[in-house]
């Protein structure tokens, strides 16, 4: 399942920051999942953002509710200022212990879990240099961005 | 942590030679984040040589004393003019025969200051005798830095005080309180290349004499292990050696006196925070306990700390508190000038006990960072041995009695693995041989046994419970970059969107093909919008949701409205020179049940929760509503040669609740209604089913000024829960009649 939603965190609102962002969450369970499957979702994921060349790097990285946890850096071949890697959010497989709690062995099924945010995407995805822009609600910015079909 | 590379170096010789930007590739292949490297080279310190004062004479008829002294700076051609130089020096507090560091003409010193011959106090000083400040070395500048008499002349300075390093500073996360010292971050390092290790914390402890001082322990839970040991005649005038004055002052830390240096020194090693007591201001026994309430003390950066009864762990002895646990020392028993006489404490204590201290005090301190983090029980009487061995070295210190050391942390459990399962998690097709490496390397005793491992996780990680936890540090150590990516085939069909979830998001589209712009704004009101909206007190929109920690004081609650939000985004978009402005927001509003609301009960976790614990959280939550609101202001069409324009008016609104009930398939009846804020002639109420689901027409002038909005702004509210909870479309197809309708009647 793929949910994007609103989140909240105690962070200063400034031109890098939102107290109130949106983010995209993935998740899946199943017999067999690795990190491996994981990895193929993320290239998947990146390439339909950011183009066929795009790619992504994990590194180690901790978050209570999945181990082994990651970081996922995605390689954008059309970054301002030249192609480069950047980071792009969370993942990781679904600690047995959240497994547990939902009331699914964790010795028979294993997931994976990852979360961007969006508003970040869209940030280096089209250069936007400040992202109280998504919280302000200028109509010019809005409106360059259409309607979705 | 900033950690010297040279530093590393030592534990791990394989990384010597290696660039800086190698090292922190490495790091950031373990999970250890580098936020910046500090590199100081050639450019910014260069041609330092040590020189031996041979003789100055003092300057007459200034302000302060002013030295010329003769320094030889080569023992080569010791007759040419270049190998004795004469240079005025401010400082007083060094002889004839002193060995000093001296910046020649042509040198560079930290901070990009270039070193030239220059005229002072009527002599041509050539070159500088250099303080510990100017060198990089640490905040003294009372006198310039004199070196050990053995020194040889001429010598590089530079070399000698290791000034060309690169300092990383790291950041790891939180669960890894081992990597915030040499020899946690050095071990993996090692185990990454497949290289040695040389654990500083593999020593050999002295034999087990009887200690010098009685510990008791009276709260297991918040310590459970105390090591000491006594140490006497210790000479408080001794310096800190140079090198760990350098490689403190490269990691951070402050060099202030050998006893406080040493501390630090071993625990920016080992991990292990350490505090020396003044041993003259002891009084037998040490007792760790929790605070009764009432109790204070003033902590060793002179500010008085009431503690919290039951919550505080404090290191008391027979007569007084003498430090918070794991967090700051006391004033009171701080070594002195004076200090000859130390009791070397290096304790363990709960992580969560020590983290709220932090908080609740906040008080961050190098130790207390540690320990929030975790800290290998183990390592006690290692740091105590080390430190002994250091004091008694620079200091002529000799030890009394053995190393104590009280508790007995429970050991970690034994998890029994089938290494195939790491390979299934991780995706990577790992032999047993490789698992079984990978997790010595991080410093598990692992055993082998009919196809299983049995892997005893190391002293300092307790967070290795099970199959996940060691799958995650094989993939680390072998490198995330070994796992290729495989798409998996999803086991689901695509899931068609629940109708209410399509109808939702076709309000949303008509909106914006109907030329309202969306501006999802922040979820915050303040309660005083609503006065000026003209909300009556006993109207729900008044049962405000107060949040316990808001950004500002004045967005305190959660919105009841969406126009708040949405009319400052008009006002916004007006103030910056936009005149005709149409905008829309779909988003929750909040209310607080009449009835209020109980606390969410925690789950028990470990488990799939009821029904009833789930309808027992959800009775926690405040009433949410999805609303939809537009606004409009200006100009619907705009003046031109074609004609006059058409101010945006109440009509416009109305048509866009048809578009919103028209996209949710929903026939609405409209009604002449009264309702803040709008104007009470210009009001509709929209109804579905009977129900009056929102309102729509022109804002209240008295509205319109408090807000500062543009006259006769316009706007609508409909409460979208309850137009998509009204009924599904009916599926079944209409029955139409194939004949003209007959409109007149023929007789």
């Amino acid at each position: 399942m793929v949910v994007p939603g609103r989140t909240y965190r105690d962070d200063e609102y400034d031109a890098t920051h939102l107290p109130v962002f949106a983010q995209v969450e993935g998740l899946a369970v199943d017999r067999g999942l690795s990190m491996a499957h994981l990895r193929g979702t993320l290239d998947r994921f990146a390439s339909a953002l950011f183009g066929s060349a795009a790619k992504t790097r994990l590194r180690p990285h901790f978050f209570p509710f999945t181990e082994p946890s990651a970081e996922v850096d995605v390689w954008f071949p059309l970054a301002k200022g030249g192609p480069r890697w950047i980071e792009w959010g969370g993942c990781g497989m679904v600690h047995p212990n959240v497994l547990r709690a939902a009331g699914i062995d964790p010795d028979e099924y294993s997931g994976f879990a990852f979360g961007m945010g969006i508003d970040r995407t869209i940030m280096f995805r089209h250069g936007v240099e400040d992202l109280r822009e998504f919280a302000e609600g200028d109509l010019r910015f809005t409106q360059h961005f259409g309607v979705e079909a | 942590m900033r950690v010297p590379l040279s530093w590393l170096v030592e534990a791990v010789p394989a990384l010597a030679g290696r660039p800086a930007t190698e090292v922190v590739d490495l790091l950031e292949r373990i999970g250890v984040e580098v936020d910046e490297i500090v590199s100081t080279g050639p450019a910014d310190v260069a041609g330092l040589v040590v020189g031996e004062v041979l003789s100055f004479e003092v300057l007459e008829g200034f302000k302060k004393p002013i030295r010329w002294a003769q320094l030889r700076v080569s023992t080569k051609d010791s007759d040419s003019d270049d190998a004795v130089r004469g240079i005025v020096c401010g400082a007083q507090n060094f002889a004839a025969q002193d060995r000093v560091v001296v910046a020649l003409p042509g040198s560079m010193l930290p901070g990009g200051f270039a070193i030239t011959a220059r005229k002072t106090y009527g002599k041509t000083s050539d070159g500088m005798i250099c303080s510990a400040r100017e060198l990089g070395l640490g905040d003294d500048h009372t006198g310039i830095m004199v070196l050990p008499p053995e020194t040889e002349i001429g010598a590089d300075a530079v070399e000698l005080l290791g000034l060309h390093d690169d300092v990383l500073v790291t950041e790891p996360t939180p669960d890894r309180g081992y990597q915030l010292s040499v020899r946690g971050l050095g071990r993996e390092l090692a185990a990454v290349l497949d290289e040695d290790f040389a654990d500083p914390g593999d020593i050999e402890l002295p034999a087990g004499a009887e200690p010098a001082f009685s510990v008791r322990i009276e709260d297991p839970l918040g310590c459970d292990r105390f090591s000491y040991r006594v140490l006497r005649g210790f000479d408080p005038a001794a310096p800190s050696p140079l090198w760990m004055r350098a490689r403190l002052s490269k990691a951070g830390v402050r060099p202030i006196s050998l006893a406080v240096d040493v501390t630090n020194y071993v625990m920016l090693q080992t991990g292990q925070p350490m505090h020396a007591y003044d041993l003259d201001k002891l009084a037998s026994p040490i007792v760790v306990r929790r605070a009764a309430a009432g109790e204070s003390m003033v902590t060793l950066d002179d500010v008085k700390r009431d503690f919290l009864g039951d919550e505080d762990l404090l290191i008391t002895d027979a007569e007084r508190i003498q430090g918070l646990a794991g967090v700051m020392g006391g004033a009171y028993s701080e070594i002195s000038a004076a200090t000859t006489d130390v009791l070397l404490e290096a304790a363990h204590f709960d992580s969560v006990t020590i983290s709220r201290a932090i908080r609740r005090h906040a008080l961050l301190s190098e130790a207390g960072r540690r320990f929030e983090r975790g800290v290998d029980p183990a390592m006690g009487p290692v740091a105590i041995a080390l430190a002994s061995e250091l004091l008694t070295t620079y200091g002529g210190a000799h030890a009394e009695g053995g190393i104590g050391s009280v508790g007995s942390p429970t050991p970690l459990p034994a998890v029994e693995i089938d290494p195939a399962g790491v390979s299934r998690l991780v995706g990577v097709d790992y032999d047993t041989a490789t698992v079984a490496r990978r997790l010595s390397q991080v410093g598990c005793a692992v055993a082998e046994s009919a196809g299983l491992l049995t892997v005893t996780p190391p002293t300092w990680r307790a967070d290795l419970i099970e199959l996940a936890d060691l799958a995650e540090e094989v993939a680390r150590i072998d490198g995330y970059d070994r796992i290729e990516p495989v798409l998996p085939a999803a086991a689901g069909r695509p899931w068609p969107d629940p109708p209410a979830a399509s109808r939702r998001r076709a309000v949303s589209r008509s909106l914006a093909y109907g030329g309202y712009v969306e501006v999802p704004s922040f979820p915050f009101q303040s309660a005083e919008v609503l006065d000026g909206l003209r909300v009556p007190a006993d109207d729900e929109r008044r049962r405000l949701v107060r949040m316990a920690n808001p950004l500002s004081a004045d967005q305190s609650y959660l919105r009841s409205s969406l126009l708040p939000g949405l009319l400052a985004t008009v006002v916004r978009n007006v103030g910056r020179g936009l005149g005709d402005v149409s905008a829309y927001e779909c988003g929750l509003t909040f209310t607080e049940p009449v009835g209020g609301r109980q606390p969410a009960p925690v789950l028990p976790g470990a488990r799939r929760p009821t029904a009833q614990e789930l309808a027992a959280q959800d009775a926690a939550l405040p009433i949410q509503r999805e609303h939809v609101a537009v606004a409009a202001a200006g100009a619907v069409e705009p003046a031109g040669w074609w004609g006059k324009g058409r101010e945006f008016s109440w009509t416009d609104v109305m048509d866009a609740v048809r578009v919103i009930a028209s996209a949710a398939e929903v026939d609405i009846t409209v009604s002449a209604a009264e309702q803040s804020p709008w104007h009470p002639g210009r009001c509709a109420a929209i109804s579905v089913d009977g129900q009056v689901v929102g309102y729509a027409g022109e804002l209240h002038p008295a509205v319109c000024e408090a807000l500062e909005l543009p006259r006769r702004t316009v706007a609508a509210e409909l409460d979208l829960t309850s137009i998509l909870d009204a009924g599904e479309p009916d599926p079944s197809a209409p029955k139409v009649s194939g004949y003209p309708p007959a409109t007149r009647t023929w007789r």
